[in-house]
Order: C-alpha cells, then sequence, then structure tokens
C-alpha cells in the first residue's frame, strides 16, 4: 500500500481525502484535512529527484509522477502551505470547503508532478472547476457572479492552452512535458494558456474579481495555488522567453498602480499577488539557472507571505464582516496578534530585511544585474519599493490604523491565530536562515556560490546591501505619511481589463444589436415588401402576355363578341394566378415550350 | 463607545509626533549611515546606483510617481460600486 503512495503522484493522496472527509464528523473531520498535506509533506521529502512513473494510455505512455528538484520545491511549499490553511480553517465544520481545497490543491500538486501534457491539463481543469467553489461557498449575489466569471475565463484559458497542446502533440509526436524550444503557433497558445492562469496582463483581471469574493478561508487559499501553478509551468517550458521579462515588469507595476487605487482590503491584496507573480514571470523571462532558483524562491516564500497577509485580512473580515478602507480603522486596539501577524508579512512582502522577501527577490533582482538588464533591474527594484507602499503600508494602515471607528471585535479565533503564528515565523526564520530554503532550489550551489546565506554573512558581511535596502524602503515610507491625503480612500472600484467582457460585451451586443436590426429592416422593406411582390408580378405577366397573344388570335378567327373576350381574358388572369389550367391546356403550354426549346 | 474619553495610543497627537520623528530620523539614519560603508555600483564602479544615497532617492520617487500615476488614472479608471450592476443604454 505505502508503496503505491511512493509510485504516484501526490494528487491523488489529497483526492483520496476529499472523498473520505465528508464522512467525518467534529474534530476528527479538521484534524484529518491537516493530515493530508502533512503526510504529503513527508512523501514529498521521500521522492528521489529523476524518479518517472508512467501508465499507457492509448498509444501514449503518461508520466504520472516525474519528481526533480524543480517539482519538488512546489510540492514542499504547497504541502505546507495548506497545511497552515487547514489550521486556519479549523473554525469550519462544514465539508464543502475542505472537499475543495483538497481537490484544487491536489490538482495544483498533480500539475507540478505530473511530467506529460495530457496529464497536467487534465490536473489543470480540475484545479480551475475546484477553486471556483471556494468562491461559490460565500454565498453572496456578488460572489455567484464573480464565480460565474472566473470559471468562463478559466475555460477560455483553458481550451486555449488545449489547442496548443493538441497542435504541439500533432507536430512533435511527443506529450512530453519540458521546455519549449521553438516558437510557433503550438507554443505560443500554451504560453497564452500558462499566463491567464498566472494573472499576466492583459489577462490579469480575472484575479482581484475572483478573491476577494471568496470565504475567509477560500481567499487564503486561492492565493498561493492557481498563479504560482502557472509560474512553475512557465519556468518548466518558458524560461529564457524574453517576452516574459517585458511582462513581469509590466505585472510588477500595474499590481502596485491598482493597488494604491483600491478600496478593498482583500483587493489591494489581490493586486499585490499580480505585483508579486510580476517578478516570478520576469525571472523566468531572465531564463538563466540563478533566475529560476531566483523565481522558486520568490515564489516558495511569496506563498507564506502572501497567505499570512490572506489570514489577517480573512480574521479581520471574520470578525467584523467588512473589508472596505473606508468602514474599517483602528483595529490595533481589538485585534493586536492580528495586527503582528499581518505586519510581519506586510514587512516580508516588502522585503524588509530579517523577512523572507529579502532573501529571495534579492536573488532575482541579481539575476538581472548579472545578465545586464539594466531597465529590467531598475523596474523591479522601482516595484519593490512600490510593494513597501500598497503592501508594507497600506494595508496595515488602513486596516488597523487610519481612523478609530469604534469597532471593537474580539481578536481573531486561536486556531486563526495559530496558524498566523506559524507562517510568521516561517518569514523570519527565512529571512535569518534562508540556507534551508536555498537547498531545495533547483541549482541550490549555485544559489549558495552568488548569494550569502548564513546570518553573520547577510547581515554583517553584507551589511551594505542591507542598508540600502532599508533606505530605499523608508524614504517610500515617509513619501506615504508625506502624501497622505493624496492617498485618502474612496467608496470605489477601479475599471481594470475585465471592463472588456463585463461592460464592453454588453457595449457590443447592444452595437451588434443596432447594426444587425437595422440592416434586418432595410432588407425586409427592401427585399421582401418590394422586390419580392414586383418579380412576383412581372412572372405572372410575361405569360398573360404571351396567353393573351394566343388567345387574340382564337378570338380573331372565332369572331368572339367583345363579352366572351372580356369574360375568357378574366378567366385566363384567374387561371394564371392560381396556377390550374385544364390538363389541355396545361398539356399545350408544355408542347409550346418544348418546342419553343427544340427550335432554340 | 464615547471615543474623546477613549482615545488609542496611536490615536494620540503626542504618539503621532514622536512617530513622525521618529520616521524622519530613520531615514536620515540609513543616510548618514551610507557615509561609513563602502559599496559599489552594480553595473560597474561608476554607474548611477553607486551615488551617495541612489536607493533613498529612488525609493521617493519612484513612490511619489507611483502615487502620482495612480491619482491621476484615477480621474478616468475610479468608478462607483455599482457601476457593473447599473443597464446600460
Amino acid at each position: 500500500m505505502i508503496e503505491i503512495l511512493f509510485k504516484s503522484n501526490p494528487a491523488f493522496l489529497f483526492f483520496a481525502g476529499a472523498l473520505i472527509l465528508p464522512f467525518l464528523k467534529g474534530h476528527l473531520k479538521n484534524l484529518f484535512a491537516i493530515s493530508i498535506p502533512a503526510i504529503s509533506f513527508l512523501l514529498i521529502h521521500k521522492l528521489t529527484p529523476g524518479t518517472i512513473e508512467t501508465i499507457s494510455f492509448l498509444h501514449y505512455d503518461l508520466s504520472i509522477l516525474r519528481v526533480d528538484k524543480l517539482s519538488k520545491a512546489f510540492g514542499y511549499i504547497f504541502t505546507l502551505s495548506s497545511f497552515a490553511a487547514f489550521i486556519y480553517g479549523y473554525y469550519q465544520k462544514k465539508s464543502l470547503e475542505f472537499v475543495s481545497t483538497l481537490v484544487y490543491v491536489g490538482s495544483a500538486l498533480g500539475v507540478v508532478f505530473s511530467g506529460d501534457l495530457f496529464s497536467l491539463y487534465m490536473f489543470w481543469e480540475l484545479m480551475a472547476v475546484f477553486s471556483t467553489f471556494l468562491i461559490l461557498a460565500n454565498k453572496t449575489s456578488k460572489s455567484m457572479a464573480a464565480a460565474k466569471r472566473y470559471i468562463l475565463v478559466h475555460i477560455a484559458g483553458g481550451l486555449i492552452l488545449l489547442a496548443g497542446i493538441v497542435l504541439h502533440i500533432n507536430a512533435t509526436d511527443s506529450i512530453e512535458f519540458t521546455r519549449f524550444a521553438t516558437q510557433n503557433l503550438s507554443t505560443w497558445l500554451i504560453l497564452i494558456g500558462f499566463l491567464i492562469n498566472a494573472g499576466a496582463i492583459p489577462f490579469s483581471s480575472w484575479l482581484p474579481d475572483a478573491y476577494p469574493e471568496a470565504t475567509v478561508l477560500g481567499g487564503v487559499v486561492l492565493s498561493a495555488y492557481t498563479s504560482k501553478t502557472a509560474v512553475y509551468t512557465l519556468a518548466r517550458g518558458f524560461a529564457g522567453w524574453d517576452i516574459l521579462i517585458m511582462i513581469g515588469c509590466g505585472m510588477a507595476v500595474y499590481g502596485i498602480i491598482y493597488a494604491l487605487l483600491e478600496n478593498d482590503m482583500r483587493r489591494i491584496l489581490a493586486y499585490s499577488i499580480i505585483n508579486q507573480v510580476g517578478f516570478m514571470v520576469c525571472a523566468v523571462g531572465i531564463g538563466t539557472p540563478l533566475a529560476i532558483s531566483g523565481a522558486v524562491a520568490h515564489a516558495f516564500c511569496h506563498i507564506i507571505y502572501k497567505a499570512l497577509l490572506w489570514m489577517s485580512a480573512g480574521s479581520v473580515l471574520y470578525r467584523v464582516g467588512k473589508s472596505k478602507c473606508t468602514e474599517i480603522g483602528g483595529l490595533y486596539r481589538s485585534m493586536p496578534l492580528t495586527l503582528l501577524f499581518g505586519l510581519i508579512g506586510a514587512l516580508a512582502i516588502s522585503s524588509l530585511p530579517l523577512t523572507s522577501g529579502f532573501t529571495s527577490k534579492t536573488i532575482i533582482i541579481l539575476a538581472a544585474e548579472y545578465q545586464h538588464l539594466v531597465i529590467p533591474w531598475l523596474i523591479l527594484e522601482i516595484a519593490s519599493a512600490g510593494v513597501f507602499l500598497h503592501a508594507g503600508i497600506k494595508f496595515p494602515y488602513f486596516v488597523f490604523f487610519n481612523v478609530d471607528r469604534g469597532l471593537r471585535p474580539k481578536e481573531a479565533p486561536f486556531c486563526m491565530l495559530l496558524a498566523m503564528g506559524f507562517l510568521a515565523f516561517l518569514c523570519i526564520f527565512l529571512g535569518c536562515f534562508p540556507e534551508s530554503l536555498y537547498n531545495i532550489l533547483p541549482d541550490a550551489e549555485l544559489v549558495k556560490s552568488k548569494m550569502a546565506y548564513t546570518f553573520s554573512d547577510i547581515y554583517i558581511h553584507h551589511f551594505p546591501k542591507v542598508v540600502t535596502q532599508m533606505q530605499m524602503l523608508m524614504f517610500s515610507g515617509l513619501v506615504f505619511f508625506l502624501f497622505l491625503p493624496m492617498l485618502k480612500r474612496t467608496d470605489t472600484i477601479s475599471i481594470d481589463f475585465d471592463w472588456g467582457y463585463r461592460k464592453g460585451a454588453t457595449y457590443f451586443y447592444k452595437v451588434m444589436d443596432v447594426v444587425l436590426n437595422s440592416l434586418n429592416k432595410v432588407a425586409d422593406s427592401v427585399v421582401i415588401r418590394k422586390f419580392v411582390p414586383a418579380f412576383y408580378n412581372l412572372i405572372i405577366a410575361i405569360p398573360a402576355f404571351a396567353l393573351l397573344l394566343l388567345a387574340r388570335v382564337t378570338w380573331l378567327i372565332r369572331q368572339s363578341s367583345a363579352d366572351t373576350i372580356q369574360k375568357e381574358r378574366l378567366l385566363i388572369h384567374s387561371q394564371l394566378k392560381a396556377a390550374s389550367f385544364p390538363i389541355s391546356m396545361s398539356a399545350i403550354l408544355s408542347l409550346i415550350l418544348f418546342a419553343v426549346l427544340f427550335i432554340l | 463607545m464615547n471615543q474623546s474619553h477613549d482615545v488609542g495610543y496611536f490615536d494620540k497627537e503626542s504618539t503621532k509626533k514622536l512617530l513622525w520623528r521618529l520616521l524622519w530620523g530613520v531615514c536620515i539614519f540609513f543616510l548618514i549611515l551610507e557615509l561609513f560603508i563602502e559599496r559599489h555600483g552594480h553595473f560597474g564602479d561608476h554607474s548611477i546606483d553607486s551615488y551617495f544615497g541612489f536607493f533613498g532617492l529612488l525609493g521617493f520617487f519612484s513612490c511619489l510617481i507611483c502615487i502620482l500615476i495612480a491619482k491621476g488614472l484615477g480621474l478616468f479608471l475610479k468608478v462607483k460600486e455599482d457601476y457593473y450592476d447599473r443597464d446600460i443604454i
């Protein structure tokens, strides 16, 4: 039994857990949920890099399990963060969110550990479907609408990916998922499919549209997997594609500007995910082994501090029931521990020395420096300063300080504090002793040769780096407080790329409605009402004229009276209109027709 | 909740004044600290990032520009919360 576990994708353990969990009750349910990622973590630790397990499907060999250092690093962090998320969600007694989370996280692990494009696609779609339930579970009309848009975007993304995969397999006859070396239609489609999940501009707006509508636990879970699985697939398939540098820099800046405009705390954090994933996408674009390791390290640390930030925002939402900066404030008095943990997350995302952001983001910036990418380097530095502005100060300031609105909720439940404490510890631990993180990176030795990794090396021997970093952050903070009046929150939302399908589509529909329907009207009045009757009359008039000509000859021969002529003329007209002639007449007319045809 | 009698530590004017001084103090401290360390430019010894106070200025002006851009874009992009719920035409 245990042998099988080592030979199959860790995803299946999560799926099995999801099947069993609904039958459990009370604490057992919660403990069971927590145990699944814990066991998986140990299993992943035992997997040896280089292992490939295949099963036959149709006439392809599916690599259901492929282990290397890249997949293991993501495996570690996915299980670690879901472990914390289940501790955080201990207050939850219903199965829906747990089952969705288990399948969602399991599928993310499935993507990371599958070695071929078929299995990857299956897990990819499962992720999209089950993450939707975490939004639906909020059961508000807004979340229902957001979930609908979310799943539509992901279905579209999935279909683009599928089209790319099918074309790729057709062209190369291989389903193996490795780096795509050639640029053609199939690889571009696959890239777009991945970028949609990464929240890359211009496919970014689904993320801040959907995540803030999820449940308290849902928000924490969602923040980690979809975009980071996309970072993994990009790192595996598209390392060194130059366009990713531009896209990444764009995302980093876009995230800051929109986060500054936002009023809802969870939407601020959603935009800050795009900002952070921008760093990783840029690193993948740089593509050197150091940059890829940097992207992985940053994804690892990002998942921890971003989950921590979502947890602290979730605790506030859980206790206060509000998430707009214009409605909350002054919570430091009643939720000091939530503030403390949230602050650690906020400082970690801002790469403050002694926190994990400082030891991971630096690798990416160093990689840009080694490649002499001056402009990307500068944009990444600017974006680092901007992160402190929107996530490092704006989020804690407007939620916990700003105006005291008289809200005095209770401190977050113990389970939430426990999970936040665990992640806050990791943020500081990885900031002080990053060696354990560097050891699991794809190019551990390279990173350790270029980066300081012991406490004394980072904070004593490389002290100038600490000084410049602190200088940058403190002056960013100064700007925030000097220009605070300009950052005053308003009760608004900002128009984003989703305008295209939320409003633009309706406008398109209306324009099409006006254009096509007026075209229809014109066609109706010209063709149906005028042309067709005129044509009909013409068709009737020609044979009538011919018949009357013949009849006139007979009238002349028969020397018919005016009365008879009038009667027969009317008869011919009525028979023509009804198309009913006596058989003899029809026969004569047919004969005439044949004669005419014969002569012609 | 009567707030005039129940002012939190961070809402007191004296605390705010102290924090302002602390912030300016920390900024100046790290600026002065740079005089005592030896550092090199990331793109050669004479690249612009090797100048004194480069990172402080970078932090200050990049954040200022971000705020101004956000403020400017906000004029066009900010809409009422029910924007998407309203029927058009």
